[in-house]
C-alpha cells in the first residue's frame, strides 16, 4: 500500500510539475527529471521487498539496528518522501495560482526570494531531521534501560510529526486550490 | 543542556507513547488528512468540471460517487479499535481518492493544460 501512495503522489507531482513549466514555457520536457524519478522509485520498490531479498541482513553487518528496526527505518523514510512530494506539489500548486493571478487579476507576484528559496531549505531540513532523529535512535539500541518496545515507540511517534507536516501541507494544497477555483469561476462567469 | 533534553524526549516518548496513544493520535490526524484530501480532490473536479463545461464535454458523475464515498467512510476512523483495522479503512478511503486524482490526472491533464496555456498566453 505504501508503495501505492507513493507511486500516485509522484504522478501527480509530476503532472503538476509538468503542467507548471508547460505554462511558464510553453514546453515541458522533463525526460531527466521522470527518468531520476523512476530510479528512485524501483530503488524503494526493493527496499521494501528487503526480507525477501535479504537486503536488512546485509545491511544489519553494517549497522546493527537496521537489523531489528529494518521496516521502521523504511516506513518513516516513506513518511518523509510523503511529506516531500506534498511538499513539491503545494509549491507547484501555489506557482500556477501566482501565475494565474497575474494574468487574470493583473497583480504583481506574490512569489519573492525567501519563497523560491524556501523549499530547498525545507527538503534539506526535512532530510536531515530523519537523519538525525534516526540515528540518535540507533543509538539506543544497546542502551541500558531501552527495550525495543521504547525504541520501537519512538519510531512510531515520528510518523506522527510527519503527519502534522503532512495535515499542514494538504490544507494549503486544499485552500489554494479554492483560490484558484474561485478565479477562474470569477474569470468565466 | 540540548543533549539532555534530547534524551529525556527519547525517554519519555520511549516509555509513553503507547499503541493507544498512537491510535488516538492516528484517529485525530487521519480524519484531518482525509478531510483536506476531500477538499483537494473536490477542487480539482470542480476545475475539471469547469474547463469540460468550456469543452462541451459530458458531466462527471463516477469520479464524484467515488469522492461521497470516501467521504461516507471517514467518520468511521473514530470507531476503528486497532492500528491494523485503521490502516486498512484509512487505505479503503485513500484507495477510493487516490483512483479518482490518478484517473483525472492521466484523463484529464492535456485539455486541462491547454486551458491554462490559452488562459495564461491570450488572457481570455
Amino acid at each position: 500500500m505504501g508503495i501505492f501512495w507513493l507511486f500516485a503522489e509522484g504522478l501527480v507531482m509530476i503532472y503538476i510539475r509538468k503542467g507548471f513549466i508547460f505554462l511558464k514555457n510553453g514546453d515541458a520536457r522533463q525526460i531527466a527529471f521522470i527518468y531520476f524519478c523512476i530510479t528512485v522509485f524501483v530503488l524503494l520498490v526493493c527496499l521494501n521487498f528487503g526480507q525477501e531479498i535479504h537486503i536488512d541482513k546485509y545491511l544489519s553487518n553494517k549497522y546493527k539496528p537496521l537489523g531489528y528496526f529494518y521496516y521502521s527505518y523504511l516506513w518513516n523514510f516513506f513518511c518523509t518522501l510523503w511529506v516531500a512530494i506534498e511538499a513539491a506539489i503545494v509549491i507547484y500548486v501555489f506557482k500556477i495560482y501566482n501565475l494565474l493571478r497575474i494574468v487574470i487579476e493583473r497583480k504583481k507576484p506574490i512569489l519573492n526570494r525567501i519563497l523560491l528559496f524556501g523549499p530547498g531549505i525545507f527538503f534539506l531540513g526535512l532530510f536531515s531531521f530523519y537523519a538525525a532523529y534516526h540515528s540518535y535512535l540507533g543509538s539506543l539500541v544497546d542502551m541500558d534501560g531501552y527495550t525495543h518496545r521504547n525504541i520501537q515507540n519512538s519510531f512510531t511517534f515520528y510518523i506522527k510529526i510527519c503527519g502534522m507536516f503532512w495535515i499542514i501541507i494538504e490544507w494549503i494544497v486544499g485552500l489554494t486550490g479554492l483560490k484558484i477555483f474561485f478565479l477562474l469561476k470569477k474569470k468565466l462567469a | 543542556m540540548i543533549s539532555e533534553l534530547t534524551d529525556m524526549f527519547f525517554w519519555e516518548i520511549g516509555k509513553r507513547f503507547s499503541t493507544e496513544a498512537y491510535l488516538l493520535t492516528t484517529k485525530v490526524q487521519g480524519i484531518l488528512w482525509s478531510i483536506s484530501d476531500i477538499i483537494i480532490i473536490y477542487v480539482m473536479l470542480k476545475i475539471i468540471s469547469l474547463i469540460r463545461e468550456k469543452n462541451r464535454k459530458k458531466k462527471i458523475i463516477f469520479r464524484y460517487i467515488f469522492l461521497w464515498l470516501s467521504a461516507i467512510l471517514v467518520p468511521f476512523l473514530v470507531f476503528t479499535a486497532s492500528p491494523r483495522q485503521f490502516f486498512i479503512l484509512e487505505s479503503v478511503i485513500f484507495g477510493l481518492q487516490f483512483c479518482v486524482l490518478i484517473y483525472s490526472v492521466i484523463t484529464e491533464a492535456k485539455d486541462t493544460i491547454a486551458f491554462f496555456r490559452k488562459m495564461v498566453v491570450d488572457g481570455f
